[in-house]
């Protein structure tokens, strides 16, 4: 029957980069860099073929590639040129098996075996296992950094062998066990060789591989010296280490140079043949390469390019604007194009003003659309700003617009009038100057007595602000209902604004409209207000 | 294209392992403590409190900001932040932290990053909840603007994972870039709206901070959750954010896949 075959290896090799400096790695990532950098061969073409079932023992002095090869088994670091096909799950051994030190050796386990891509239960299941193989008796529960290095391997050995890999790489981990131990893990390894899974043992113990090995791989300084039946690859190993023990220290280091430099030589071809196929191969390689490079080039630049464009119309786009409103108000002063487009003025006014017309109409929008309310002459408000010629208001809670000729924010004069209640009585009609201090005397008293009190109601109905009004129009009269059912004010019709005293009035007026015909002042204990167009006089008790 | 392509796909074929390694991570992290996984919690809602009373009660004066209780307005800026300052601070040391563990095993290395991310998620829900709780009980009610939430968790996710697959492979030979970091992630949290917010800077000044793309999240996190506007609406922010996310996670996923072989040279 044919063996199958576990792991094919062809032509495999593996370069190092040696860097000068330690920018220069940074700096051979980037695609635009023309770093040169000598490389250095740590494996060179090599292949091979390893059956199911089969130990490999794999020799060869320090820095002979050894390490390379299994960390490329254990697909831990990728190949630079030629084929690897592997044929199941492998798992690596080495010395220092990565633990993390800080956590406790069942810590280290669970997490490990997680790593490994094992579930929670079959962890729970493998962990006695483990803590049998290793040994650690109480150390379990104590953090990796108070272990010893036996308990380290040994920790680190049962874990890798516990994750069932089909392939098994031993990296000189059995070295730092002792005697018992290591018995324990031959056994292992042969309760693995039975159950047909393949295992490579790396070691400078030729005992040691002989014992257990099928094949031997000798590596010479990145190269495969010789690959066969144990017996024959030992001697001759062996023959090599006597010989290469016998040197003097100046001979050793000069054979080491040699060997390195042939190590940091780039490949020579014996035929040309080869060299020619060789060279159109690596052709092709470099173009695909440079191509590679170009469309990452060019990925990064247009992402890059995308960003500062995006950022550049966040900061600018704004600038750009207030570049064309700065054009237009230019080309507006210098007079010559005439645009229909006002530029809007701003102004902050923040200060109290009042109604200086019959009635406000407040808005609520700017462009004096949506009506909001409307408020009386000499209603006070706080003006905020102004916006071409429409005031920006607040009006108790309300924030309103209205137009800025509604509004006066001059100064009120706090200076009382010297005028009597008595003198003004000249200007009323008749009817109330007879009985006015009866009319008078309903103010503040409730509307519906007021209603009840006088005589001759002719209408019942609202003012423009929404306040209930009672028209005596017989007596000239009408009373306004306040906010909480008293009655607020008095107005009395048809006074005769032909009399010198309205022009007394009006000197003595604390405020005037715009228009000059509405007047507020004080008299007694009222605040009045003259309205000489509609030829009334208003009398509200003052506060 | 091809080197995120890559990347993401070892994200998806490892979604199990990535998935067992974050709750172990957070299980053990917290082991060692008394309280245990009650400091997750603890830490994040003093500091919340700590902000609310000197910056909502002592600088502010109790007032509220965008129409909303300066408490409310800071939790739902905050706990995002939380969760990005989380992620980033530990997704970038990931991968020196665990270097030793896998240099000598067959693991795909930039998934590293995104354990962090994953094992930080639980905490982030646990506060998302939190966050509900009290948004509940300041009588704030879901708005229609909910539902742009899921782009910016995936806004966030895409973000998290191309600066910390960057920050992480960066961190192992530039070592420099672990002590830059915790400072940085400090003023980019001030310079980020999470504590005050920027709308009495000059809109340069603003524009300038938004340059900062946690800006973009905190700030698409609020009109999620308060109401706002669409992401949509700011188009040229929107473009700018993913080129911003996408450049990043090009150059990060360049520099891992170059380097991954060789991380335990820089050890």
């Amino acid at each position: 029957m044919e063996p199958k075959v576990k792991i094919r290896v062809k032509n495999v090799s593996k370069q190092y980069k040696l860097y000068k400096r330690n920018f220069e790695k940074i700096l051979d990532v980037l695609p635009f860099s023309k770093v040169r950098t000598q490389n250095f061969h740590a494996l060179r073409n090599i292949s091979f073929d390893v059956n199911e079932g089969e130990t490999i023992g794999i020799v060869g002095i320090n820095g002979s590639g050894k390490s390379t090869l299994s960390n490329i088994l254990a697909k831990v670091i990728p190949v630079t040129s030629g084929e690897l096909d592997i044929r199941g799950e492998t798992s690596l051994i080495a010395i220092s098996v990565g633990l993390d030190k800080n956590l406790t050796g069942l810590d280290n386990i669970t997490q490990k075996c997680l790593m490994h891509g094992l579930k929670t239960d079959e962890i729970k299941a493998l962990t006695p296992d483990i803590l049998e193989f290793a040994e650690l008796g109480d150390f379990i529960e104590q953090p990796v950094k108070n272990y010893s290095s036996g308990m380290k391997a040994r920790l680190g050995f049962a874990i890798s062998i516990h994750t069932n890999p089909d392939i098994l790489i031993i990296d000189e981990a059995l070295s730092v066990g002792d005697q018992t131990f290591y018995q324990k893990c031959l056994d292992k390894i042969d309760e693995f060789k039975k159950s047909g899974k393949t295992i490579f043992f790396v070691s400078h113990s030729i005992s040691q591989i002989r014992s257990i090995s099928d094949r031997v791989m000798w590596i010479h300084y990145g190269e495969m010296q010789d690959f066969g039946e144990a017996e024959s690859v030992l001697s001759q190993y062996g023959d090599f280490i006597k010989w290469y023990k016998n040197l003097s220290p100046d001979e050793k280091k000069e054979y080491k140079n040699n060997m390195n430099i042939k190590q940091r030589k780039d490949f020579q071809e014996n035929s040309a043949n080869g060299r020619l196929g060789r060279q159109a191969r690596k052709k092709k390689n470099t173009n695909d390469k440079n191509d590679k490079k170009t469309s990452l080039t060019f990925q990064i630049l247009l992402l890059l390019c995308f960003m500062v464009v995006s950022a550049w119309i966040m900061f600018d786009g704004k600038a750009l604007k207030v570049n064309i409103d700065e054009l237009k108000m230019n080309s507006q002063t210098v007079g010559k194009v005439e645009t229909k487009e006002k530029k809007t003025v701003q102004e902050q006014i923040e200060k109290e003003g009042y109604v200086a017309v019959q009635t406000a109409t407040l808005f609520s929008d700017r462009n004096l659309t949506t009506e909001a309310v409307k408020i009386p002459f000499t209603t006070t408000v706080y003006v905020e700003g102004k916006v071409d010629d429409v005031y920006k208001i607040k009006y108790g809670q309300l924030e309103a617009y209205t137009n800025a000729n509604n509004i006066d924010i001059s100064q009120k004069s706090d200076a009382s009038s010297n005028i009597e209640l008595k003198d003004v009585l000249k200007v009323m009609p008749t009817n109330f100057t007879n009985s006015y201090q009866f009319f008078l005397a309903q103010l503040s008293k409730s509307f519906t007595d007021v209603k009840g009190n006088l005589r001759g109601l002719t209408a019942e109905g609202n003012d423009p602000y929404g306040n209930r009004t009672l028209v005596f129009g017989n007596l000239n009269l009408t009373y306004i209902e306040g906010q909480d059912g008293e009655t607020k004010s008095l107005i009395i019709d048809n006074i005769n604004v032909a009399d010198p005293m309205i022009g007394s009035l009006s000197n003595e007026s604390i405020l005037k409209s715009a228009s000059g015909e509405l007047l507020f002042l004080k008299i007694n204990q009222y605040d009045a207000i003259v309205n000489m167009k509609d030829k009334t006089m208003q009398l509200t008790l003052s506060e | 294209m091809s080197l995120i392509y890559q990347v993401l796909r070892e994200q998806f074929a490892n979604a199990h392992l990535i998935w067992r390694l974050a709750i172990y991570d957070m299980k053990s992290r917290y082991q060692m403590h008394y309280l245990g996984v009650l400091w997750q919690f603890l830490g994040p809602m003093l500091q919340i409190l700590v902000y609310w009373f000197v910056i909502g009660i002592g600088i502010r004066g109790g007032g509220g900001v965008e129409g909303q209780p300066y408490f409310v307005w800071l939790v739902v800026g905050l706990i995002p932040w939380f969760f990005i300052n989380r992620s980033i601070l530990q997704g970038s040391g990931s991968i020196i932290a665990k270097v030793n563990l896998v240099s000598k095993m067959n693991f795909p290395v930039s998934v590293l990053p995104t354990i962090n991310i994953v094992s930080n998620t639980f905490n982030f829900m646990a506060m998302f909840f939190i966050m509900w709780i009290i948004l509940i009980f300041n009588n704030k009610g879901a708005s229609i603007y909910l539902l742009q939430l899921p782009y910016y968790m995936i806004a966030l996710y895409i973000l998290l994972f191309s600066l910390t697959l960057f920050g992480s492979t960066i961190a192992l030979f530039v070592r420099d870039f672990q002590m830059v970091l915790p400072p940085l992630m400090r003023i980019i949290f001030y310079l980020s709206p999470v504590l005050w917010d920027t709308s009495n800077f000059s809109e340069a000044i603003q524009t300038a901070l938004k340059l900062n793309p946690f800006y973009y999240i905190v700030v698409g996190f609020r009109s999620s959750i308060l109401g706002g506007e669409w992401f949509y609406q700011d188009v040229v922010y929107t473009v700018y954010f993913w080129s911003f996310t996408f450049f990043i996670l090009l150059i990060g996923s360049l520099i891992h896949v170059k380097f991954r072989d060789k991380f335990v040279d820089y050890i």
